[in-house]
């Protein structure tokens, strides 16, 4: 670790303002010594390239599953003033509101493990998913606003949802400033027909057991207790919002240079919030989060439609209920308070998760008292974690926590330790049934290419950012 | 053809190197449809590109994502690409006539989906009388 890379506490270390030109404000890394040891060189560099944009609120933040991104580290936040800062595409990543939602049904696990075989062969037949998967809806031109105007609310109506649903959907599942104007014929060319469809990579639908129960009283808010089936989703806004970013990368690079704004790196590329580029992909960006939340809420219908079948329960009966619906990759415009003063900001999170503490407006009434939700999936063969969002992290983070374990191997090295060996049937004698379309798939995700997730969230957990509430372990996995 | 798939990134990548900026395109095509299926397309149907752009770099990025939209909305891989390009600084310019097909996995393997090109790491330079690239695409 360089040495200018100062250790402040057991959990948190501080790049100094000092660390490069340019730089507007410091940068907090969360990381404890053993988490430290496995950042990338490179990921530093970037979250101190974050600091470097103008408008700079607070320090910059990185959390404990950083890695390196394209101009922003993955893992990292950054907020900026709505009034004179700037927002950046490079902030958001490209696939525009990645999130990741959890469901919890009435069932125990112990109960389900009979239909387990029939339900994953089920699920995979059924949740389209993987290079030319199609099975998505299929939309018009003249349908595709309305998605990315009402988000969820649209795979509502489209009966692929309860309406209670979005309550539990972070900012109701659907960002208020979409601008279906901003976006290119391209982007709705390729978001015609992957509405309900999971994608690949590290997207997944998994279907999960709770195994620890940390905080009962968040836990029963939730509505989760030990030994519960439930299902755990990731994905985002597919090639849509990939289109939305790569439209706005061109377009920022631009305006970064008619604007006279350095960039220490061109995926940096941004405008200020309030100029004409600035607002076009704002615009377009909140569009993408809406159609994501489409996305999610559509494969949320499909897969209840599933689970009834399997089970051959009714959806009374099964209740598989949205716990909540989590953003990852997205900017918004927030109010959070900097040396006592309320500040309307930009805040970026690109794998980084909202993380509201207890008491704040925009939770739903039932969760007000124990925070928000925050859904870290960890990886395949161990566990995944529900954490809530603390008073601390509206201090110190702009509510904000970390998105997932973090990568810690390349696919190169993940693919090559995992030759000559069936990763599959390892995971099937940890009792975990995986399917993947794609052939280096199950290669490339394997558990080891991950951070354990059980560091990733002590960190946050030690730090006071976010509470440990449940632990969930994996019995089957589709990935594309 | 003289290009390599890296993945020394969570994302996935292609060098290639080539004598001219046509052929070093044309190389960069067929990296994108190794890594797509594994490359063993037909020539079945023709599409054809043209680009301006202000950089090496930024014709390099937005061919790709040209052929990452053709394999997103149509399911179309080129086989092979024709190109003709100059890397002339402030104008640089491309056309390329691209033979392919559209998947078909009961014919082709499930590779990557790679869903765009970007500026990270992005290098077009000329060295030793070669045109060489190197790009991340995030997947």
């Amino acid at each position: 670790m360089d040495p200018r890379v100062k250790r402040l506490d057991p959990y948190r270390l501080e790049i100094p303002s000092t660390y490069k030109p340019g730089m507007n404000g410091r940068v907090i890394v969360y990381a404890d010594e053993a988490i430290a040891r496995d950042i990338e060189t490179g990921a530093l560099e970037q979250a101190a390239n974050t600091a470097t944009l103008p408008g700079l609120a607070g320090p910059a933040l990185a959390m404990p599953d950083i890695h390196s991104g394209y101009g922003f580290p993955i893992g990292g936040v950054a907020a900026f003033c709505a009034r004179d800062g700037v927002i950046s595409p490079g902030g958001v990543g490209y696939d525009i509101n990645c999130g990741v939602r959890l469901l919890a049904s009435s069932l125990e696990a112990k109960s389900a493990a009979k239909s387990l075989e029939d339900l994953a062969h089920k699920l995979y037949a059924g949740i389209p998913a993987g290079v030319g998967a199609g099975g998505g809806l299929r939309l018009n031109r003249r349908e595709q606003d309305a998605p990315l105007i009402e988000g969820a609310a649209w795979a509502v109506s489209q009966g692929l949802g309860r309406p209670e649903d979005l309550a539990h959907a972070e900012s109701g599942g659907a960002l208020p400033g979409a601008d279906p104007r901003a976006i290119s014929n391209r982007a709705m060319e390729r978001g015609r027909g992957q509405i309900g469809t999971l994608g690949s990579g590290n997207h997944f639908l998994e279907v999960q057991e709770v195994t620890d129960i940390y905080d009962e009283a968040a836990a029963r808010a939730y509505g989760l207790f030990k030994g519960q089936l439930t299902v755990m989703l990731h994905t985002g806004s597919r090639g849509f919002g990939h289109q939305v970013c790569t439209d706005s990368i061109e377009a920022m690079r631009a305006a970064a240079g008619r604007y006279a704004i350095p960039l220490a790196d061109p995926q940096l590329a941004a405008a200020p919030f309030r100029s004409t580029e600035g607002q076009l992909y704002f615009g377009a960006m909140q569009a993408a989060a809406n159609y994501a939340w489409a996305n999610r809420q559509a494969l949320t219908g499909l897969t209840r439609e599933i689970f009834e079948k399997s089970f051959g329960l009714g959806e009374a009966r099964l209740d598989l209920r949205l716990v909540y619906d989590v953003a990852h990759n997205i900017a918004k415009f927030e109010e959070h308070e900097i040396d006592g003063k309320k500040v309307n900001l930009i805040v970026h999170r690109k794998g980084a998760t909202r993380a509201f503490g207890p008491g704040h407006p925009d939770l739903p009434a039932d969760y007000a008292a124990v925070g928000q939700p925050v859904i870290i999936p960890g990886d395949m063969g161990r566990a995944s974690y529900l954490l809530a969002g603390t008073a601390r992290a509206m201090r110190e983070t702009f509510g904000s926590a970390c998105h997932g374990a973090g990568r810690l191997m390349s696919r190169g090295e993940a693919t090559r330790r995992a030759r000559g060996r069936r990763i599959a049937d390892e995971l099937a004698a940890k009792g975990v049934w995986v399917r993947a379309s794609g052939r280096e798939t199950l290669s490339e995700e394997m558990p080891e290419a991950y951070k354990d997730v059980e560091n990733v969230v002590g960190v946050m957990a030690g730090a006071g950012i976010a509470k440990k509430v449940a632990r969930f372990r994996p019995l089957l996995v589709i990935k594309g | 053809m003289s290009f390599k798939i890296t993945t020394d990134t969570g994302d996935a990548g292609l060098t290639a190197q080539a004598a001219t900026p046509g052929y070093l395109l044309a190389d960069l095509a067929a990296g994108f449809a190794a890594l797509t299926c594994g490359g063993a397309i037909e020539e079945r149907t023709a599409r054809n590109i043209s680009l301006k752009a202000e950089s090496p770099e930024s014709l390099a990025v937005n061919f790709l994502n040209e052929l990452v939209f053709l394999a997103d909305t149509e399911g179309f891989i080129a086989a092979a690409a024709s190109v003709s390009a100059s890397f002339k600084p402030g104008a640089c310019e491309l056309t390329a006539a691209l033979l392919g097909e559209t998947l078909a996995f009961e014919r082709h393997q499930r590779g990557l989906l790679v869903k765009a090109a970007t500026y990270h790491g992005l290098k077009i330079e000329r060295a030793g009388g070669l045109w060489r690239a190197a790009i991340v695409l995030d997947i």
